[in-house]
């Protein structure tokens, strides 16, 4: 939670862990599907409102995950709903769930066929790889995290070029990537042994 | 690949130009290689995202990493903690200030040397603390090498 930013209240009970959970992802699949969806604010909403439709009717499922799993799972569908807006956008067939089509909510195509890497890794351990950056890496990654355009990390970091930071971020991820890559599969290994 | 290929990453950040947008989504809708590669993308975007809204959390974990920088042999999590501390930095004592460092690239170097012999390197399993130096001194079978002067416990600096 950002210091400062009032946390609403949240009942007990599963529907108040289910509000707990909506309430912290929200913000983020907001912030990914607006730079994603392009200019349209609806198919933004829409899109965003498919994902945790879909949460809330697999609730019962999911709130027993540790939390990796169910962030990668939500991940996942909001990948899957994503691709299939790219999809009605070139084909003009509309998919788009209503009163009529309502039970494809209920098709769950969004578990993995094999676990993926991301079902494990925690947040600490991203914490944790991120400090291990060098240090414009690890500025341009996390003011980019906290939702900067690449022009105003620019700024904040004394850049002249937005493209630079691209740069930056491009090799954070990747080196990230690799990083988390090599944690999880420890872990897989220890697990197998 | 077409060119949408490369721009995934400007993409996720919404950084392309409306047109350049468009193009991306279409390309994404058909090519499953950047699918793939974005669905990581956005795994991770999620993940850092949520990880790193607070400042004070990330910042913890940068001065806990700088600790551990100072501290000879921590450097990196695949040291063990027991590695002998007087093997290499013998040979080239480190400046005090890349000290951790250095020692992590000499047990890198040290340990290529010996791939893992738990005869000859004791301090390699992380598990085997310091009576593991007691242990009884067989032959590497792959270096061939006993290992004696390496059996000393690390000192700390
Ligand atoms: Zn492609």
């Amino acid at each position: 939670m950002v210091p400062g930013r009032e946390e609403p209240p949240v009942r007990e009970g599963s529907g108040g862990e289910f509000a707990a959970f909506a309430i912290r992802h929200q913000p983020v699949l907001v912030a990914i599907a607006r730079n994603v969806c392009g200019k349209s604010a609806s198919d933004c909403d829409d899109l965003v409102q498919d994902v945790l439709l879909r949460a809330l009717l697999q609730w019962e499922r999911l709130k027993r995950w540790p939390e990796p799993a169910r962030r990668a799972w939500l991940v996942r569908v909001l990948h899957n709903r994503f691709l299939d807006q790219c999809r009605r956008q070139g084909a003009e067939t509309d998919r788009r769930v209503d009163l009529h089509n309502v039970h494809m909510l209920f098709e769950d195509p969004e578990d993995a066929p094999e676990p993926e890497q991301w079902e494990c890794v925690t947040e600490d351990e991203l914490r944790q790889a991120v400090a291990r950056l060098n240090e414009k890496l690890r500025q341009a990654f996390e003011l980019h995290a906290r939702g900067l355009r690449h022009a105003e990390i620019a700024r904040r970091m004394n850049t002249p070029s937005a493209g630079t930071v691209g740069t930056w971020l491009f090799h954070a991820r990747r080196r990230l990537k690799a990083m988390l890559h090599d944690t999880a599969e420890r872990r897989r290994q220890e697990r197998e042994r | 690949m077409s060119t949408a290929c490369e721009d995934l990453q400007p993409f996720l950040d919404g950084s392309l130009s409306a047109e350049d947008q468009r193009r991306v989504r279409g390309h994404l809708a058909t090519c499953d290689v950047c699918a793939r590669r974005f669905h990581d993308l956005l795994q991770l975007e999620m993940l850092a995202r949520l990880a790193l809204e607070d400042p004070a959390e990330s910042e913890r974990w940068v001065s806990a990493r700088q600790a551990r920088e100072t501290v000879p042999g921590s450097w990196d999590d695949d040291v063990p903690e027991n590695w002998p501390g007087d093997v290499l930095a013998t040979q080239v004592p480190p400046p005090p200030d890349r000290e951790g460092r250095a020692w992590h690239q000499g047990a890198r170097r040290f340990r290529r040397r010996c791939p893992g012999c738990a005869n000859c390197c004791p301090w390699f399993a992380k598990t085997e603390a310091v009576e593991a130096v007691s242990a009884p001194r067989l032959p590497c079978p792959r270096t061939s090498r006993s290992g004696g002067t390496l059996m000393r416990p690390r000192t700390r600096r």
